[in-house]
């Protein structure tokens, strides 16, 4: 049987794309870091259109999990759930970190990378991915959230070595890009591939890999509880 | 605090005068407006009732931004385009917010960067969203005097002066004349 | 890249054929604040309504949080959408159009039921549109008590609202008349139920306390209603003063060591808010000439404003429509409402690159790109 992936991630702009058994049909981005809800879905419009098939045609949904920005990230994932649950489709949640790095270890010729996104409040999103004998790109460590210094500090053999990938890098130079100063201009401004966000789900789903939709916030919405509102 | 403009430097550090009613208040809104500029961050502290909404329309006013300046407590953050060259206000209630990571959280679609933000209730808790920021403190009378029912609703419903004190923290405020 | 908006040919064809039948089935989709609701609305007939709360988290913050009503949200929309159409005994495939609250609101909050509004819109190949928060709370007391008159005067008041309208049709004709210049009424509430120490949300706490109390306690003053305001704003009602006169008689009692009799301070502040509302409400009839008015928001929950509304608006031969209050705090109903009345009305639909709006005016009944 055909499968027909719609997959979205909303972790820095907004990016969608359509597979066909593994083929790229349609891709397309908005790099805008905001704004998300207005992008999204003309963007799935597009890709629908270029592909030449209708939301009726699709048979399962992936998404980006995050870490990011909340707002933006929900967008995603509230737009994969619903249509998911309209058409009555599985959807495959997949970490962004794990898109980015799968992307970085496919291209470059090295085992291990470190990823670093915007996580604004001047700290980044980060993970650290390797592939092993299989090229299968695994998690080591992360995701967590923390300033581009710790990140250095605690992969400083990484950035040394000038295996980091992601916004953050583009973000924070002085910290992460280490003593080996990187010309890979795409590298700086790696965002997630849809289309590899989707090869990633398809792979796991055919391994039976659970693939939760549950947002990577990393951070609590911190509350303080109002022993303050007595003093104002 | 008999006179509008019974400038004086406060005991703090920063800035002090009386403004005599509400339109005083909003005066002293527009006259800060011709020394905000983009990425200016105005921190407001003072009692409910003491003006901090009616001092952000002054400066709205001031700014020339679009929109009515009203208060910002049931949506937070209220963004208030530019019109002219100037910069755009935002303008937020910080009263319910529990952290720094809420006003990111609001994802406004103008930036900081390009627009005058001022935040009510914003004392200890937002003063990392910039470099430097401009306090104002705003005190309005307590109380009302002795007595009951009508007489003491009627002296507390009546405007009254604020004192305003005005301290800039950090390099862009060092040397630029407050308007009292 | 630049986002082009993608133009769907043919879609208010959709309604227009299903409308030939029996009224179009719309899905409405409230998540301004931290309500997530969700209903069914066919022509005026309410099928279903479905909302689930976060208040229980906020109430121990004594106040809505952001952040966490719309992580809330995103967590409740898909269980609220399967409840609502289960209750109503509909597939997901038998509904003609879905409308969704476009602002104002909270931009997060907001931003969940839009973008979650369009993937259905998509999903099932049905127009969209984005409608206005405020007017839904109008559009609603259709469903409760029948077609609207010709023409009639609406009043919502809220935590976020206190606005007055002219409304000929819901969907096509509503005049702004005034608004608050500062504070809403139930933020008005909100905040005296602050200063007496009373849990948040304030509104009903201190409604109760103030049927214990005397309202001719306190002569509190009645906002914009002295005749040098009345020139520039006469229907448009401020609450701030008032708010600031009881802060003072508050601290009047509490700095000289003496308890605050705070269900006189609560009555009448409640008398003060109500009457103004009232008053001004009944000029407007007077003025122009009306006969009905429609109240909605959360505040009309008031007990007073309830009270008060019914006697001064029953001696002057005027009719009030105020829905149940389950209808006067935010719901899917009064979106799935508008929504019908936008689709019957034959406006065009939405399209898909429509932003969410914090601060939409009255004077937009669709929201725009």
């Amino acid at each position: 049987m055909t499968s027909t992936l719609l997959c979205l991630d909303t972790s820095d702009g907004a990016a969608v794309a359509v597979l066909r058994d593994g083929q790229t049909l349609a891709a397309a981005r908005s790099d805008d870091p905001r704004r998300h809800v207005e992008h999204l879905a003309p963007l799935i419009v597009g890709c629908l259109d270029t592909a030449g098939i209708t939301a009726a045609d699709l048979t399962a949904i992936a998404v980006g999990t995050g870490p990011a920005p909340f707002t933006g990230l929900r967008v995603g994932l509230v737009t994969a759930r619903t249509f998911a649950q309209a058409r009555g489709l599985p959807i495959h949640g997949v970490s962004s970190l794990d898109a980015i790095a799968a992307d970085a270890l496919a291209e470059q010729d090295v085992e291990d990378v470190l990823v670093v996104t915007d996580a604004r409040r001047r700290e980044v999103y980060w993970g650290r991915y390797r592939r092993d004998e299989a090229n299968v790109v695994h998690a080591v460590a992360g995701p967590g959230v923390d300033t581009a210094a710790q990140v250095a500090t605690d992969h400083a053999d990484l950035v040394e070595a000038g295996q980091v990938t992601g916004r953050g890098l583009a973000l924070y130079p002085a910290d992460l890009a280490g003593g080996v100063v990187s010309d890979d201009e795409r590298a700086a401004d790696a965002v997630v591939d849809a289309s590899r966000l989707g090869h990633l789900a398809l792979m796991r789903a055919r391994a039976g890999v659970a693939q939760p939709t549950e947002a990577l916030y990393l951070r609590r919405p911190d509350v303080h509880v109002p022993g303050r509102a007595t003093g104002r | 605090m008999t006179a509008h403009s019974g400038i004086t430097t406060g005991s703090t550090g920063g800035v002090e005068s009386t403004l005599t009613d509400a339109s005083a208040t909003q005066e002293l809104g527009r006259r800060l407006a011709q020394v905000l500029r983009a990425g200016d961050l105005v921190i407001l502290t003072g009692d409910l009732g003491a003006g901090k909404t009616t001092l952000t329309q002054g400066i709205g006013e001031g700014l020339g931004v679009r929109g009515r300046v009203a208060s910002p407590t049931f949506i937070i953050a209220r963004e208030h385009a530019r019109t002219g060259s100037g910069p755009g206000l935002i303008h937020v209630d910080a009263y319910r917010l529990g952290s720094i990571a809420e006003v990111d959280a609001l994802d406004l679609d103008s930036s900081m960067a390009e627009s005058v933000t001022v935040v009510e209730w914003g004392a200890g808790l937002v003063e990392g969203l910039a470099q430097d920021r401009l306090e104002i403190e705003l005190e309005r009378p307590r109380g009302v005097g002795e007595g009951s029912g009508t007489d003491v609703a009627e002296a507390a419903a009546a405007d009254q002066p604020r004192r305003v004190i005005l301290r800039g923290v950090g390099e862009r405020w060092a040397g630029v004349d407050l308007p009292v | 890249m630049r986002v082009q908006a993608a133009r769907r040919a043919g879609v208010g064809l959709v309604v227009m054929a299903a409308a030939h039948d029996h009224p179009p089935l719309v899905l409405g989709i409230e998540t301004s604040c931290d309500e997530t609701g969700i209903a069914l609305v066919r022509g005026q007939e309410l099928l279903t309504d479905v909302t689930a709360s976060s208040m229980d988290e906020h109430s121990r913050f004594g106040g809505i949080v952001p952040e966490v009503a719309s992580r809330a949200h995103l967590e409740a929309f898909g269980p609220t959408l399967s409840a609502a159409v289960e209750r109503a005994g509909v597939g997901l495939g038998d509904i003609d159009a879905v409308a969704v609250t476009s602002g104002p609101g909270l931009v997060g909050s907001l931003t969940v039921g839009v973008a979650a509004a369009k993937s259905l819109a998509l999903a099932l190949g049905v127009p969209l549109y984005g409608v206005n928060h405020i007017l839904g709370h109008v559009a609603v007391d259709v469903l409760v008590d029948g077609p609207f008159p010709e023409e009639f005067l609406g009043l919502v008041v809220s935590g976020g609202h206190s606005s007055l309208l002219h409304v000929r049709d819901i969907a096509t004709d509503v005049v702004e008349l005034g608004q608050t210049l500062d504070d809403a009424a139930g933020e008005a509430f909100d905040k005296v139920g602050r200063l007496l120490g009373l849990p948040y949300p304030g509104g009903p706490h201190v409604d109760k306390l103030a049927q214990q109390g005397d309202p001719a306690a306190f002569a509190f003053p009645r906002g914009l209603s002295r005749p040098k305001d009345m020139a520039a704003h006469a229907y448009d009602f401020s609450f701030s003063g008032l708010k600031t006169a009881v802060a003072r008689v508050v601290e009047g009692f509490t700095d000289r060591g003496e308890e605050v009799p705070a269900a006189d301070v609560a009555a009448s502040f409640s008398e003060a808010v109500a009457d103004v509302l009232v008053t001004k409400t009944l000029a407007a009839c007077e003025r122009h000439d009306v006969g009905c008015v429609v109240i909605g928001g959360g505040f009309s929950a008031n007990s007073r404003l309830r009270e008060l509304a019914a006697q001064r608006f029953g001696e002057a031969g005027i009719d009030v429509r105020i829905p149940p209050i389950r209808y006067c705090t935010d719901n899917g109903a009064m979106i799935a409402a508008l929504g019908s009345a936008v689709v019957a009305a034959g406006l065009p639909a939405s399209e898909f690159d429509i932003t969410i709006d914090s601060q939409m005016p009255l004077t937009r009944v669709l929201a725009t790109a």
